[in-house]
């Protein structure tokens, strides 16, 4: 997973993406907030950032106030990194849109245990962001089928945007992912095959078996 | 002055208090910046060798801000400075750079901000020749930080 690191500090950056690598993690870094907020907001941004409370153009707190501005189904998991550790500084940081803290020198342990929690939100994050695109596809093909279906009372045949009267079958099956096996319903099979079946000569005793089978809905 | 903790309270110099810090820290913990590497010694190397590169520059920032009079980038500098002294386990720099940090954000026009910016000097002062030599390099080679030392400007806090 990519994950950015924004600090101005050479010694702290170097030691955190070095600690980062070995985690497995692939590292963009930048040393400063515009840079990060520039990274951030592109497309195919890293889903996870660790972002310097002060660092030069813009803090970390600021960066993390931007990037909520743009709501987004995939929003980038932030921990903000900081040597504030009162209260009201964590609340201020929180408040500003990040989602975690992280205390600076960082204790690798800890750093380990919150990006995992990180990596958790992203791809719980990404995986509902799939369902909901596959919801919106389905729910795209049911509208397709609603409306006001014009529709033969004989035939039931069904009129096209095209004007053409297609098969109810085939008129459904081009619009949804739906497939036909077709078969004969009881009720059809006394109307329209047994006087067909008559007609060509078909002994009784065997109409009625196949009648049988048919009224057992096999 | 180092091994001092500053906690002036007043905007004069007759009423800062000078409390004696217990234990006194390390100049330079070997086994902390080693854990903060997460072992990793080739890492500490690498680390110990960026500061040693990054030190004039972290010590002129943090004079160009004092000269300037503005205790926000004093502030400013002290907390990068802190941070790179925390990864190396220079504990005692690292205090104070964290006591003139909290000051210059906190008491901005207290007059011993200039003494606690002595303080992270003459820490750093001692740190140097330990990491030079930790690197393996000839003391000549550490940086002179006398120059970076500061005289009562008396401009901090008075714009």
């Amino acid at each position: 997973m990519r994950v950015l690191v924004a600090e101005d500090d050479i010694v702290s950056k170097r030691v955190l993406e070095a600690t980062l690598m070995k985690l497995g993690f692939e590292v963009i870094g930048v040393s400063d907030g515009a840079a990060a907020l520039k990274i951030l907001l592109a497309p195919n941004a890293p889903k996870l950032a660790i972002v310097d409370w002060m660092m030069p153009e813009m803090d970390g707190v600021e960066v993390c106030r931007r990037i909520r501005e743009y709501p987004s189904p995939e929003p980038t998991y932030i921990i903000l990194l900081t040597a504030k550790a009162d209260k009201s500084s964590i609340c201020m940081g929180l408040d500003s849109g990040a989602d975690d803290y992280l205390s600076k020198p960082f204790d690798r342990e800890e750093l380990r245990a919150r990006l995992q929690v990180g990596r958790r939100m992203v791809e719980l994050q990404r995986s509902l962001a799939d369902r909901v695109l596959a919801l919106e596809e389905s729910l795209a093909q049911v509208k397709q089928l609603q409306g006001l279906l014009p529709i033969c009372s004989y035939c039931k045949k069904i009129r096209d945007d095209q004007n053409y009267w297609q098969q109810v079958e085939s008129y459904i099956a081009a619009r949804s992912d739906a497939k036909f096996s077709h078969g004969i319903c009881p009720g059809c099979y006394h109307t329209e095959v047994v006087p067909q079946l008559l007609a060509a000569g078909m002994p009784k005793e065997k109409l009625a078996a196949l009648a049988n089978h048919y009224e057992c809905g096999t | 002055v180092m091994g001092e903790v500053m906690k002036a309270n007043s905007k004069s110099d007759a009423e800062i208090i000078i409390e004696p810090e217990e234990p006194m820290l390390a100049i330079f913990d070997r086994e902390l910046a080693l854990d903060q590497m997460g072992g990793d010694s080739q890492l500490l190397d690498e680390i110990a060798e960026m500061f040693l590169k990054d030190s004039a520059e972290y010590m002129q920032n943090l004079l160009d801000a004092a000269h300037n009079g503005d205790a926000r980038d004093i502030g400013r500098a002290a907390h990068t400075l802190k941070g790179a002294l925390g990864y190396l386990g220079a504990r005692r720099a690292q205090e104070a750079a964290q006591i003139l940090e909290e000051m210059a954000q906190t008491d901005p026009e207290n007059p011993g901000l200039w003494h606690a910016q002595e303080c992270v000097v003459e820490a750093v002062h001692e740190l140097l020749p330990l990491i030079t030599e930790f690197v393996g390099l000839p003391s000549s080679e550490a940086i002179d930080v006398d120059r970076f030392a500061l005289t009562p400007v008396g401009k901090v806090g008075a714009r």
